[in-house]
């Protein structure tokens, strides 16, 4: 099959299927260039009407709360094996995230506005045809609803579909952490479709069971699950209907259970622990900031990647000087959490992300085309990675030139600090170890970083050797 | 006794009105969430009747109190007559 966009230009870029839009029949989502389309097909066409009758969508774009959407003509989109009914062009996002690299936090914002949807939708005879975190994407650290096609005609006495998913994907993630402590990042990523109820009701001690929330939602859900086999409970689905008011009663008190849900973390996580003992007011930070604000100034980046961003000071220092947006990376979860936190309060164009340097996120799902990778996302302007090679070179091992090929992989430009054996922080990862690593020194960094990049700015901020350097990539040398 | 039979006319009434698949449901909802939700379903179900059923005795005690009460009184609070 071959598409293509009927257009007048000469020579059109290609239009591709975007491979994680295949599960609902009703359409699917292309890309033109940097353009995204999503096709309405005829199945879904009397639905689109009646959701476009009802107000909702404008209601829901002037909130925020959903992608804006503009309709173009159908034939636009020629070669197709059925022509779709509707054709829809979103402005393009700048960054996709998936739910396994969402601090708690975000997942916590994301299941909100789920419910807050669900709720608006309902209220106009509007229901989903989904829950899947998925079609929720983050423009800093506001999230927004993406999938336009979800929207159905609510039919009275339906049940809530996507009950389920709502469970596996937001609900069950967030009761890993609020209820053991255990974040859901590793999990959701081996996972991606979620965290079934049986699972983690397996693991709930009786007396949580009893809770009555957790009682219907998790622990009968997953044990009534089993029972899919037996003919008579998919009569009963076929038989009874769900009152309105159990509805949106439902969503009312998922919402305010979901809103209450605090991490249970034992004691602070290092690195939040970290940013508390360590004034950011200090003549280094200030160094650093000054430094971070005269390379944005200089090189203009648009998107910024801050790797090993701790709570995000260096990203809000980036954006202060004015780059458009920022994606901060910590493993740390109590350090992303509070991130998280302060760009939502603050209205930053911060969104804090959970990621393990040395095992970034994968491609992944169906055909491994359908989540993409780290590096597959890797369309930053700019990459900052300060304090952070001490901690990949040297306590998990990775050679130096590995490291810094690997982050002049990430952007054709940034800022990296080197921080030198004699800095305590190196003397500390030390401690109880053996030096075998005799090449971790400035002359073979900087060795390594000219062989990629070339070496715009450099400067000492602490009395410890602690150096930034700002590079720019050489042609040659592109990942 | 009639109240009884009304009260189970309800909940039928309310538990085999059709149910009407959703268009275009390419998500399979899994048997363990519809139960609940039927089982939500019936608790709303018979808090509604229960309801219904409380207003009528409410409703018997107001009778009542007001037959007894002079007009005058009828407006005061709680405290003053049954």
């Amino acid at each position: 099959m071959h598409l293509r966009l009927t257009t007048t230009e000469s020579d059109p870029p290609a239009l591709r299927a975007e491979p994680g839009s295949f599960r609902d029949p009703g359409g699917r989502v292309y890309w033109y260039g940097d353009r995204v389309l999503r096709t309405v097909m005829p199945s879904a066409a009397a639905d689109f009407e009646y959701v476009e009758a009802s107000g909702l969508i404008p209601h829901l774009v002037e909130r925020g709360m959903l992608i804006p959407q503009t309709q173009r003509p159908p034939e636009m989109l020629a070669g197709l094996a059925s022509p779709p009914a509707y054709l829809l062009e979103h402005p393009k996002l700048d960054f996709i995230s998936h739910p396994y690299e969402w601090p708690f936090r975000a997942l916590q914002a994301a299941a909100l506005l789920q419910l807050d949807l669900y709720l608006e939708a309902l209220d106009r005879g509007v229901t989903l045809s989904d829950a899947t975190a998925y079609n929720i994407q983050f423009e800093g650290a506001r999230p927004m609803f993406i999938d336009r096609l979800s929207f159905r005609r609510y039919v009275d006495g339906q049940f809530w579909l996507g009950h389920r998913q709502f469970c596996e994907q937001f609900l069950n993630p967030l009761l890993l952490r609020a209820k053991f402590g255990i974040p859901h990042n590793a999990w959701l990523r081996g996972s991606p479709e979620g965290i079934g109820a049986a699972e983690l009701s397996a693991l709930l001690p009786l007396r949580q069971k009893l809770s009555w929330r957790v009682l219907t939602n998790v622990v009968m859900q997953g044990s009534l699950q089993k029972t899919r086999s037996s003919d008579a409970h998919s009569a009963i689905a076929g038989k009874l209907r769900f009152p309105k008011a159990a509805f949106v009663r439902l969503l009312r008190g998922l919402r305010e259970w979901i809103a209450s849900l605090h991490p249970a973390d034992r004691q602070p996580t290092t690195w939040q622990e970290y940013s508390r003992r360590h004034s950011y007011g200090s003549a280094e930070a200030d160094a650093k900031r000054n430094f971070i604000t005269r390379f944005v100034n200089e090189s203009q980046p648009r998107m910024i990647w801050d790797i090993g961003c701790n709570t995000g000071d260096y990203s809000v220092a980036a954006l202060q000087a004015g780059a458009r947006s920022a994606i901060g990376f910590d493993f740390d979860q109590g350090a992303l959490d509070i991130g998280f936190d302060r760009a939502r309060s603050q209205r930053l164009a911060l969104l804090p992300l959970f990621l393990d340097v040395t095992n970034p996120a994968p491609d992944q799902g169906w055909s491994q085309g359908e989540r993409r990778g780290l590096r597959a996302r890797a369309t930053a302007d700019a990459v900052l990675a300060l304090a952070l090679i001490h901690h990949v070179a040297i306590s998990k091992n990775v050679p130096l030139a590995d490291v810094v090929s690997w982050l002049t992989a990430l952007a054709p430009r940034g800022v990296i600090e080197f921080v030198p054996k004699t800095d305590p922080m190196v003397v500390e990862l030390l401690r109880l170890r053996e030096d075998i690593f005799p090449d971790y020194n400035e002359a073979h960094f900087v060795s390594c970083l000219q062989q990629r990049a070339r070496i715009v700015a450099r400067e000492t901020v602490s009395a410890t050797g602690r150096t930034l350097f700002a590079f720019q990539r050489t042609a040659g040398s592109s990942p | 006794m009639v109240h009884r039979k009304r009260v189970i006319a309800a909940w039928l009434a309310v538990q085999l009105a059709g149910f009407s698949a959703a268009a275009h449901a390419y998500l399979d909802p899994g048997t363990g969430s519809i139960l609940v939700q039927s089982l939500l379903a019936g608790i709303a179900g018979a808090v509604a009747v229960i309801s219904l059923y409380w207003q009528r005795v409410k409703a018997f005690f107001v009778n009542l109190r007001k037959s007894r009460d002079t007009p005058s009184s009828a407006s005061s609070p709680d405290n003053d007559g049954v």
